[in-house]
C-alpha cells in the first residue's frame, strides 16, 4: 500500500469516510484500495463483463466523492458503498437500455469468461465453471441477494439496509435465491435434481 | 416444530446464527424428519461453493483511472476555492470602505446629512429657475397667440370690407377660424349679408357657427340688428 496510507491503516472504514467528507478527499485512496476488488467481484458476477464492472467500480467512487457530504456517522460504509454500487449500476444499465447497446435483459450467462486458476485441479474449476454458469442463469435480483449475503459476506441486516426491505423478506429471498441456484446447477451437471 | 417452520430457520442455520432457543426444536425436527434433512444439506453444499468462488481481479488500468479521477477532483475543488477566495477578498475590500466603529459610522452619516442639506437648496433653486422659465415661455406663447388672433382680425376685416364679392367672401371664410370676432367683424358679416345676396348664406353660416361656439359673448348690439334684419342671433335674444 501507499506509504502515504500507512498512517490511516489502523482506522476504520467509518472513519476514513468521515475524514473524506469533511474534505480530505485525498484519503478516498485508503477506501479504494480496501474494496475497489470487492466491488469489482460484485459487479463482474451481476453482469457477466469485465470492462461494464471496471466502469461501474469508477463510477461508484466518483459518486462517493460527489455525495460524500450524504454519508451520516449512523450509517456503515460497507452498506453505503454498496446502496451506491446498485444506484450506479441501475443508472448504467438504464443509460445502455435507452442506447440499445446490451441484447438480453438479465441473465449474464455468455458474458462471463473466467480465466483459469493453475492451482486448481481440472475437476474444481470445472466445477467452478458450472456454478459461474449456473449463477448467470439467476435472475439478477436472486443473483444479487446470493452475492451480497453469500460471497460479499454482508449480514442479512446489512441486507436489507441495502436492499430497502426487512430483515425476514432477506431471508426468504436468500431460501428461494439458494434454491433455485442449486436446481439450475444440478440440470447443468447431469445430476438428478433434488427433489422434495 | 413443522417442517415450514424449520425450513424458515435454514438461512440462520446457513450462516451458523440459530438463536440458542431455536436450535434444539430444529435439531429434534431434522433428527425425525429425512427431507427436511436432505434439503438442508444440499443447500449448505450450494452456500459452501458459493463461497469458495475464486475472486476476479480487475486489471491494472484501474487503479490507474482511480487516481486519475481523484487528482482532477482535487484540482477542481482548488481551483473553485481560490475563486471562492477572490470574491470574499473583493468583499473585505469594500467592506474596509465603511468603519465598524458605531461613533464612526455615526459621524459619517452626520456629515453625509450635512452635506444634503447645502446641496438639497442649491438643487431646488436650480429647478424653480427652470420652472420660472417655463412660465415665461408660457406667457410669450399666450402673447403670440393674441396676436395672431388679432392679425386674423384684421384680415377677415379687411376682406369683408372689399368691394369684389370674392374678396367679401374670403372674408367670411376667414371669419369661421376666429374664435373671439369681436363686433367689428360681426359688424361686417351682418354688412355682408345685408349687400350681398350672393354672401348671405355662407355669412349665415359664418354667425351661426360663431354664436354656437362656446367662447363667444352676446353682443347686445349685434343681436339687436340680426332682430331688425328679422333673425335670431342667439338664444339670448
Amino acid at each position: 500500500m501507499d506509504s502515504r496510507f500507512r498512517r490511516v491503516d489502523s482506522l476504520t472504514d467509518n472513519q476514513v469516510m468521515w475524514q473524506v467528507r469533511d474534505g480530505e478527499v485525498e484519503k478516498l485512496g485508503v477506501l479504494f484500495e480496501r474494496h475497489h476488488q470487492t466491488l469489482f467481484n460484485f459487479f463482474v458476477r451481476l453482469t457477466g463483463s469485465r470492462e461494464f464492472s471496471e466502469d461501474l467500480v469508477q463510477e461508484v467512487f466518483l459518486r462517493m466523492l460527489k455525495y460524500r457530504h450524504t454519508f451520516q456517522p449512523e450509517n456503515q460504509f460497507r452498506s453505503w458503498m454498496f446502496q451506491i454500487a446498485r444506484n450506479a449500476r441501475f443508472d448504467a444499465l438504464r443509460k445502455r437500455q435507452r442506447e440499445a447497446r446490451l441484447n438480453g435483459p438479465e441473465t449474464a450467462e455468455e458474458l462471463i469468461s473466467p480465466e483459469p486458476t493453475p492451482d486448481l485441479s481440472t475437476g474444481r474449476q470445472q466445477e467452478i465453471g458450472l456454478l459461474e454458469r449456473a449463477l448467470a442463469r439467476l435472475p439478477a435480483e436472486k443473483r444479487e441477494v446470493l452475492l451480497l449475503s453469500r460471497v460479499q459476506n454482508l449480514k442479512y441486516d446489512e441486507v436489507a439496509e441495502i436492499l430497502g426491505c426487512d430483515t425476514g423478506a432477506v431471508k426468504v429471498r436468500v431460501h428461494r435465491a439458494l434454491k433455485e441456484l442449486r436446481d439450475i446447477f444440478h440440470q447443468l451437471t447431469g445430476e438428478k435434481p433434488y427433489e422434495l | 416444530m413443522n417442517c415450514e417452520q424449520a425450513r424458515e430457520q435454514f438461512p440462520d442455520h446457513l450462516r451458523g446464527e440459530i438463536a440458542p432457543a431455536s436450535r434444539s426444536d430444529i435439531d429434534a425436527h431434522l433428527t425425525g424428519c429425512a427431507t427436511c434433512r436432505e434439503e438442508l444439506a444440499s443447500l449448505t453444499a450450494m452456500w459452501a461453493k458459493l463461497g469458495a468462488l475464486p475472486e476476479e481481479q480487475p486489471s491494472p488500468a484501474l487503479g490507474a483511472r482511480f487516481h486519475a479521477l481523484l487528482e482532477a477532483y482535487r484540482q477542481g475543488m482548488n481551483q473553485a476555492k481560490r475563486d471562492a477566495s477572490t470574491r470574499v477578498t473583493l468583499r473585505a475590500w469594500l467592506a474596509c470602505l465603511w468603519p465598524r466603529e458605531p461613533a464612526l459610522q455615526l459621524a459619517i452619516a452626520v456629515v453625509l446629512f450635512a452635506a444634503g442639506l447645502l446641496v438639497g437648496p442649491a438643487l431646488v433653486q436650480d429647478r424653480r429657475s427652470h420652472a420660472v422659465d417655463i412660465g415665461s415661455n408660457d406667457r410669450a406663447l399666450g402673447q403670440l397667440r393674441e396676436e395672431v388672433s388679432s392679425m386674423k382680425k384684421l384680415v377677415t376685416l379687411s376682406l369683408l370690407q372689399q368691394q369684389s364679392a370674392s374678396d367679401r367672401l374670403r372674408g367670411v371664410e376667414w371669419s369661421y377660424r376666429l374664435a373671439q370676432p369681436g363686433e367689428q367683424v360681426l359688424s361686417a358679416l351682418l354688412r355682408a349679408l345685408d349687400s350681398d345676396p350672393n354672401g348671405a348664406s355662407a355669412s349665415r353660416r359664418s354667425m351661426r357657427s360663431i354664436s354656437s361656439a362656446p367662447t363667444a359673448r352676446c353682443d347686445k348690439g349685434c343681436c339687436d340688428r340680426w332682430r331688425r334684419n328679422g333673425r335670431r342671433w342667439c338664444s339670448s335674444s
